[in-house]
């Protein structure tokens, strides 16, 4: 029998897909539309620069408009998360903990567990208690509604901020900046064009 | 138990970056198009296309998006083993990363590829880069001392046409 050693390489690559603080980070709405709003400011006015259909002004035109619009989601977006989502998440569970008694046991034991681990100061205590409440949320039933309450909030919340406010905001704000970049830019070609380059050689002589 | 009970319960025991990021293409899709449709500064036909092109993009944007996020997820099978949590973290993150693939190159490289014979079939009378040229460009009145391209920039001195200097090219 042949044995081949594995690649180093594979099994770095390996361990940080399965480390369970990338799944982590993966699975928080916050950070995958920050890293998601990102790629998208970066790659999709290259791809509309690259584009071979359309003329070099309005590619020039397209590619500004979408890097200022995504960059001003992600802006929007950091700025606007945590008190929507906290607004959201207070208004969500209030409603239900009215209705059903259970419900609100439930989502009494994950706020309490969570202002705990906020209010203890020692680092090393509240690294304790972060790694329990996360082995709390993978095994004990009675966490998941808490928690799936608190991604609820954070997906409605994203949706209201980036498919309604980020569209509306932006064509108050963009409209102005696009007019004021290619206002600018016309203006300087037309005062570096060569007749008015020639007039101002005349009058710098005189 | 209510709908949005058991959808707490699903998200609670297993959220995935994929149904915020369908949630968002969605809630796009619809509103973009109808803020494009109202937009009052553009042509009716401008606005129109801006409309169609805006959906279309959602339409490429949330099936691909959603491909690659389960063929992300698929490929956790190759690195570690089912059932186990290292299989549930990687799966959770070869989604997360299927998503970004797709936001960062599948989607803006169908959008290039599949938008033009699209929008043509949808609008064959209207032409996007017309417009498009047309729009930066602002009329203004030319400061003092630019010369516009209609005049004749080489009468700098103001020289009247009856004059005998003007067509001889004298400069005094």
């Amino acid at each position: 029998m042949k044995i081949t050693p594995v690649k180093k390489a594979l099994i770095i690559a390996r361990n940080a897909v399965t480390n369970p603080k990338a799944a982590e980070f993966a699975k928080n709405t916050v950070c995958a539309m920050a890293v998601e709003t990102t790629l998208k400011a970066s790659f999709r006015p290259t791809f509309i620069y690259c584009d071979k259909h359309a003329n070099k002004q309005s590619k020039k035109y397209a590619a500004t408009k979408e890097f200022l619009y995504q960059t001003f989601c992600l802006g929007l977006y950091l700025s606007l998360i945590n008190p929507v989502k906290d607004r959201v998440y207070k208004l969500i569970s209030k409603k239900m903990a009215a209705k059903n008694p259970e419900d609100k046991r439930k989502l009494d034991l994950y706020d309490s567990f969570q202002s705990q681990i906020k209010q203890t100061k020692d680092k090393n205590l509240k690294k304790q208690l972060q790694n329990r409440f996360t082995h709390l949320l993978h095994t004990n039933k009675d966490y998941h509604f808490g928690k799936g309450v608190k991604e609820l909030s954070s997906i409605l919340s994203t949706v209201f901020i980036l498919a309604i406010c980020a569209p509306i905001t932006s064509q108050l704000v963009l409209h102005p900046v696009m007019d004021l970049i290619f206002k600018k830019k016309q203006e300087d070609e037309q005062s570096n064009s060569p007749q008015n380059n020639y007039v101002k050689q005349i009058m710098n002589n005189k | 138990m209510t709908f949005i009970h058991k959808l707490c319960e699903k998200l609670g025991e297993n959220n995935k970056p994929i149904y915020t990021v369908m949630a968002v293409a969605c809630g796009k899709g619809t509103v973009r198009p109808i803020l494009s449709i109202t937009d009052k500064k553009e042509a009716p036909d401008a606005r129109k296309y801006a409309a169609l092109r805006e959906l279309m993009t959602e339409f490429i944007g949330v099936p691909t998006t959603f491909a690659c996020g389960l063929i992300g997820e698929s490929l956790a099978g190759h690195i570690a083993k089912k059932g186990t949590q290292a299989y549930k973290n990687a799966r959770a993150f070869m989604s997360f990363l299927g998503i970004c693939t797709a936001a960062g190159y599948f989607v803006p490289k169908f959008c290039n590829l599949g938008m033009p014979p699209i929008m043509k079939k949808l609008m064959p009378d209207y032409d996007p880069n017309a417009a498009a040229v047309e729009k930066p460009s602002v009329s203004r009145k030319p400061a003092f001392g630019q010369i516009t391209p209609n005049q004749n920039y080489y009468n700098v001195y103001r020289v009247k046409s009856t004059s005998p200097f003007y067509r001889a090219g004298m400069r005094v």
